[in-house]
């Protein structure tokens, strides 16, 4: 008897909360106004859940996850801090031989053509005007040939007729540097006078001989010599990977009108 | 017709009563009549709570539907009622605790008890209705001064419907 009762009273407990619950859902699901109440209670009531589990769940299997992004802000803060040292280098530094540079973008990238080209999402806007050398901090990427507002064309170094002026960083012997055509990492001086001392491992750095490229960039690394009895014929291997191009430096040269009107 | 179909008949205007109250009586904010627990009260006593709950929960949706309101609404404050009529019957009214064979009345309780027994199930009831209509205007005095004015005239309302049925 007490049995049939007590069964009879969970029956009725069960009837109860299913239709409690059943109610309180039409009531959701219908009143917009009592659905945003819902809504904004359950929200709240998430955040201080989130907010009470956060503390155990760094307590113990959470820790590792926190450990790699505590990582990843650092690499992350670290970034910053070059994003806001090339912004600097952008708009304010300008080195004692009066050159300014300008960071850019690399749009696209050929270095598979006999005759290469890089664009940048850098134009007449920010300054940008035919025939300013485009830089890394590894080497030289080639000269603007053509620019529009937003966006300008630049002739890669990866070219058959771009040379650019570079000297022996030891010796001070310069001459013009030209890419192989053969490896994106191979380049070769001329027209080194063969009184001039070069030996494998020289750095080759820029020479600032030229209204283009600022001195002194490295370029690469001298890996043979040759001679005809007049000229060495310098074998150089690039440090700059032409393939994983992505932030460039475009060189204004503020004496450039000045050195050019004395040509 | 017998007295069992005038009973029915009686208890079925009072629900349309109700679902004319909601669609076309403005009672303002703060008042609103309710007398399904009239009906509640009058589901027999025989059944079972497992069946007076849907039971009392079909009649709060239906009125729901046909007053246009929020579904859920009256099926949940239906539901509250149902589920509290015979405990509060026992607690308040039944000497020997068991429960009515016939629908509690003034007459057959004497006014007294059957005040607080009607008092109670509409109370409740409202607190119910009024905790899930509410939240679009849920403070705490909001919801004591609409249950105070809604229970007030609900159970007047009630008792008096309950005093023109007795006397038929």
């Amino acid at each position: 008897m007490r049995r049939n009762g007590t069964i009879d009273t969970i029956k009725s407990l069960a009837v109860f909360v299913a239709l409690g619950i059943l109610s309180i859902v039409l009531v959701i699901n219908n009143g917009a106004v009592q659905r945003y109440r819902v809504l904004s209670f359950s929200r709240s009531v998430n955040a201080a859940l989130w907010k009470a589990l956060g503390g155990a769940r760094s307590a113990s299997f959470y820790r590792a996850e926190n450990d790699r992004l505590a990582t990843e802000n650092l690499a992350l803060m670290q970034e910053v801090a070059s994003c806001r040292a090339a912004a600097a280098l952008q708009e304010t530094v300008t080195d004692e031989r009066g050159y300014r540079f300008i960071s850019a973008k690399v749009v696209k990238n050929t270095t598979n053509m006999q005759n290469n080209f890089l664009i940048l999402d850098v134009g007449t806007d920010n300054g940008i005007s035919d025939g300013m050398g485009v830089v890394t901090g590894n080497g030289i990427v080639g000269i603007v040939e053509a620019t529009d507002r937003h966006y300008c064309r630049v002739s890669s170094f990866l070219s058959a007729s771009q040379p650019a002026s570079v000297k022996i960083s030891r010796t001070q012997a310069f001459g013009p540097l030209s890419w192989s055509g053969t490896s994106i990492r191979k380049a070769h001086i001329t027209e080194i006078p063969t009184h001039a001392e070069v030996t494998p491992g020289d750095t080759v750095v820029t020479s600032g001989f030229s209204a283009i490229f600022p001195p002194e960039i490295p370029v690469g690394t001298v890996t043979g010599v040759t001679s005809d009895g007049i000229y060495n014929d310098v074998d150089v291997d690039l440090l700059l990977d032409f393939n994983s191009l992505q932030h460039v430096f475009v060189v204004r040269n503020l004496d450039g009108k000045e050195i050019n009107g004395l040509l | 017709m017998n007295k069992q179909s005038v009973i029915i008949l009686s208890y079925v205007l009072i629900f349309l009563l109700q679902v004319v109250s909601d669609c076309f009586l403005d009672t303002g904010l703060y008042v609103h009549i309710c007398l399904l627990p009239l009906v509640i009260i009058a589901l027999p006593y025989k059944w079972k709570p497992g069946v007076v709950m849907p039971v009392a929960f079909a009649l709060g949706l239906l009125a729901d539907i046909l007053s246009g309101g929020v579904l859920g609404v009256n099926a949940g404050a239906s539901l509250v009622a149902s589920s509290i009529r015979n405990p509060a019957y026992r607690y308040l009214v039944s000497t020997d605790g068991q429960l009515p064979a016939q629908i509690p009345s003034s007459v057959l309780l004497h006014t007294g008890p059957y005040l607080r027994y009607l008092s109670v199930v509409v109370i409740l009831y409202l607190a119910a209705y009024i905790l899930l209509d509410a939240p679009a205007r849920g403070t705490a005095s909001f919801f004591i001064a609409r249950l105070a004015a809604s229970a007030g005239a609900s159970i007047a309302a009630c008792y008096a419907l309950n005093l023109l049925l007795s006397r038929n």
